[in-house]
């Protein structure tokens, strides 16, 4: 897997607020999670996809619903912190 | 033994639907990710007359087993229990979909069809596919189905018998060589290489022409509304408990009535007096005391089913992930949990679709302490013996108060011990969350009528083998040893009181006499045995039937103290007297350790509590 850090542009996707609009332009490191990653890639998070934050669960602002091509995913801000986003607009 | 054909897909694809559409089985179809927790099996016919045997299995984003459900279809494709599969593609998700279809169409040369399912949403969408150039490059017949409508069902069985007619497929040029085992440090990057070929392969086949859907994001806009959106979820929560009593009274009513009827014929008979009572006392009395909350468990299926089938469920999953990560449980537990409502047993099982095995020791641990329907009879039977219905304020009474209690004390424990065995048993991250939001659908009233059908299915079943067998055996050990042929005569020298009068002084300290220990027994096959149970004692010692709850719970009233009464209740909240629910814990999670922790902590919840009440009632 290719592990883009940080770079500067790039936003962790559970600190994107809802609406925001970006591409997937690397993933943190996740030692004890590669399973979840793999999975994450499995169902459509990959380098180059874009994705939007559509909303956040109203009990504790977390977990945040995602759309990913056709599909919209929740998931944990913690774990949405491993995909790493491009910002690209809001709607 | 017929050949049997395996439905293959992602999770929500309409594997269920199409298992509905072909078979005339009863399986529910849900729009809940991997809601097919047992894989159904039916017979189906094809055009030329020979009959199969579909399997309806639980979907999977890939072969990689993530979830315990995932790994059923795994093993599943690896044996050669399968003579052929129809795979099944979501047409509103192609490119995941046909990640998954690569890499299962890699994986085996079993002779396939694919279904190109929810073909009617596709088109809504403006998704057009080129079905011939599709089939020619997978090698294998694509049929577009819309299986809730009935579409394309009997081009896609044509298919499949074509199909079949080989044992193996003919690799296309898609589809090089088998796929060997790949070590996991490469994983990631074969999944990438699916993302390629899916993407060239789509390229071919398919142009999408509309905009995406908005419908549903609509009415997540209000679903999931900061303020409306938990009202909503407590308002249809609400409505479903509602519904589940008032609903049901009628018909447990006349089912009640119904076998008191039975009773009476019996007993006007011309039969001895020992087939009277073995008819009436034991068998009646003992079926009757079960199916009379068939009703409840049924509306709390049928609304469960609906929600899921509209797609609520993910959606309260996703609402309530973060309260329930407070008491140690994942947002998936909740399905699992409301199930348990009904009966513990589907319960567990639907436990199965949570991924982290933490959360599914956990989910599965404390499922015991929610009410299931069987211990309302003996809520109700106690709370009309020993609780005076009065008025506490504006027309709330005492009964139903207590009764409401006796659940929030359930759940309230449910989630304490929940955050306990997270603390002790599982420290550590918090496993992820993923989960899936599928858009609305109109719930499909027909594989709602299925989905009750199974469930009546599944409890006359459990009616007619287990429940009878006991109370047949519990009411030949109230009635044996007999002295000189009558039966009415010293209850207290039957078997059963024997056993009773031995495990007493263990019971003793909660206020239990030797009747008690004698009625709980069997209850471990199933707790509301135990108001028959009770009948007979008291129509058997009494020498006169006792015939409906009323006069039972009059009986009670007179015979045991108020603190008996108070512990017996706390009692039921905690004992784990349930037999199938151990054994489906200890399948599920393959494990006797969990079984006994379990019976443990329960028992030990069960005795502390009830001795707290006797004392403080005493
Ligand atoms: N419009 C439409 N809805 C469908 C079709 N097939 C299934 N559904 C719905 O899609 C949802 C998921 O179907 P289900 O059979 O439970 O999927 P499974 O997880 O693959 O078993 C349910 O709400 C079905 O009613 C279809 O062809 N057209
Ligand atoms: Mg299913």
């Amino acid at each position: 897997m290719r592990m883009i850090l940080n770079s500067e542009s790039s936003q962790k996707l559970g600190s994107l607020e809802p609406g925001t609009r970006g591409e997937i332009v690397g993933f943190g490191v996740a030692e004890d999670h590669l399973d979840f990653l793999i999975r994450l890639n499995e169902v459509g998070f990959v380098v180059g996809e874009q994705v939007e934050v559509l909303g956040r669960a109203p009990l504790g602002q977390d977990p945040i619903s995602i759309r990913v091509k056709d599909a919209v995913y929740a998931l944990r801000r913690d774990d949405a912190n491993l995909v790493l986003v491009q910002v690209m607009g809001n709607s | 033994m017929k050949s049997r054909i395996a439905l293959v897909g992602t999770p929500n694809a309409g594997k269920t639907a199409l298992f509905n559409a072909l078979t005339h089985s009863h399986q529910r179809v849900a729009n809940y990710s991997g809601v097919t927790v047992e894989s159904a099996e039916a017979d189906f016919f094809l055009p030329g007359g020979d009959a199969l045997s579909l399997v309806d299995l639980p979907g999977a984003y890939s072969l990689r087993p993530y979830t315990e459900d995932e790994n059923v279809l795994a093993d599943a494709l690896k044996g050669t229990s399968f003579a052929g599969m129809i795979l099944v593609v979501d047409a509103t998700q192609p490119e995941r979909a046909i990640r998954f279809l690569l890499e299962v169409l890699d994986s085996t040369d079993s002779p396939a069809v694919i279904a190109l399912n929810m073909s009617d949403l596709a088109e809504k969408r403006g998704f057009e596919f080129d079905m011939v150039q599709f089939a020619a490059l997978m090698g294998v017949p694509v049929i577009p189905t819309a299986a809730t409508r009935k579409k394309g069902l009997p081009e896609l069985l044509g298919a499949l018998e074509i199909s079949l007619k080989n044992q193996k497929r003919r690799r296309s040029a898609f589809f090089p060589a088998p796929a060997e085992s790949v070590p996991a440090t490469r994983v990631s990057e074969r999944v990438l290489e699916f993302y390629k070929r899916a993407d060239q392969l789509l390229k071919r086949i398919m142009v999408r022409k509309g905009f995406p859907d908005e419908r549903s994001r609509k009415i997540d806009r209000v679903i999931l509304h900061p303020v409306a959106g938990p009202l909503i979820l407590i308002l249809v929560l609400g409505i479903v408990f509602q519904l589940m009593f008032n609903l049901a009274q009628f018909p447990m009513d006349l089912i009640d009535t119904g076998f008191s009827w039975l009773q009476g014929l019996v007993q006007n008979s011309g039969l001895s007096v020992g087939v009277k009572s073995f008819l009436s006392d034991g068998v009646i009395a003992g079926v009757g005391g079960t199916l009379v909350f068939l009703p409840q468990i049924l509306i709390l299926y049928a609304l469960i089913l609906f929600l899921e089938d509209f797609g609520f469920m993910s959606r309260a999953v996703f609402m309530l992930d973060h309260l329930m990560g407070k008491v140690g449980l994942h947002g998936r537990s909740f399905l699992p949990l409301l199930s348990s409502y009904a009966c513990n047993v589907p319960g567990i099982m639907s436990a199965r679709t949570i991924e982290s095995k933490a959360d599914r020791v956990i989910t599965t641990l404390i499922i015991p302490l929610t009410t299931c329907s069987a211990r309302i009879p003996v809520y109700g039977l106690l709370i009309s013996a020993f609780i005076p219905n009065t008025e506490v304020f504006l027309g709330l009474k005492l009964q139903g108060l207590v009764m409401l209690g006796l659940y929030a004390t359930g759940i309230f424990f449910a989630f304490l011990m929940g955050g306990i065995f997270k603390r002790f048993l599982f420290q550590g991250r918090r496993p992820p969350l993923l989960i899936e939001l599928p858009s609305y659908k109109r719930p499909s009233m027909r594989s709602l009528l299925r989905g009750i059908l199974y469930r009546i299915k599944l409890f006359s079943k459990r009616v007619g083998t287990v429940i009878l067998s006991v109370t047949v055996v519990i009411w030949f050990l109230l009635s044996y040893p007999q002295d000189g042929g009558a039966v009415a005569s010293g209850i207290e020298h039957s078997y059963a009181a024997q056993i009773g009068q031995w495990i007493e002084p263990l019971l003793r300290p909660i206020g239990f006499d030797w009747r008690i220990a004698m009625a709980l027994i069997p209850t471990f096959a199933a707790r509301e045995v135990m108001v028959g149970t009770l009948s007979t004692v008291y129509s058997i010692e009494g020498g006169a039937a006792v015939s409906d709850v009323e006069k039972l719970s009059m009986i009670l009233k007179q015979e045991w103290s108020v603190a008996t009464g108070m512990s017996l209740l706390v009692w039921f909240i905690f004992a784990p007297m349930c037999v199938s629910t151990l054994a489906t814990a200890r399948r599920e999670l393959k494990s006797t350790r969990y079984m006994i922790l379990m019976l443990v902590y329960l028992f030990a919840l069960a005795y502390l509590g009830s001795y707290l009440a006797y004392r403080a009632f005493s």
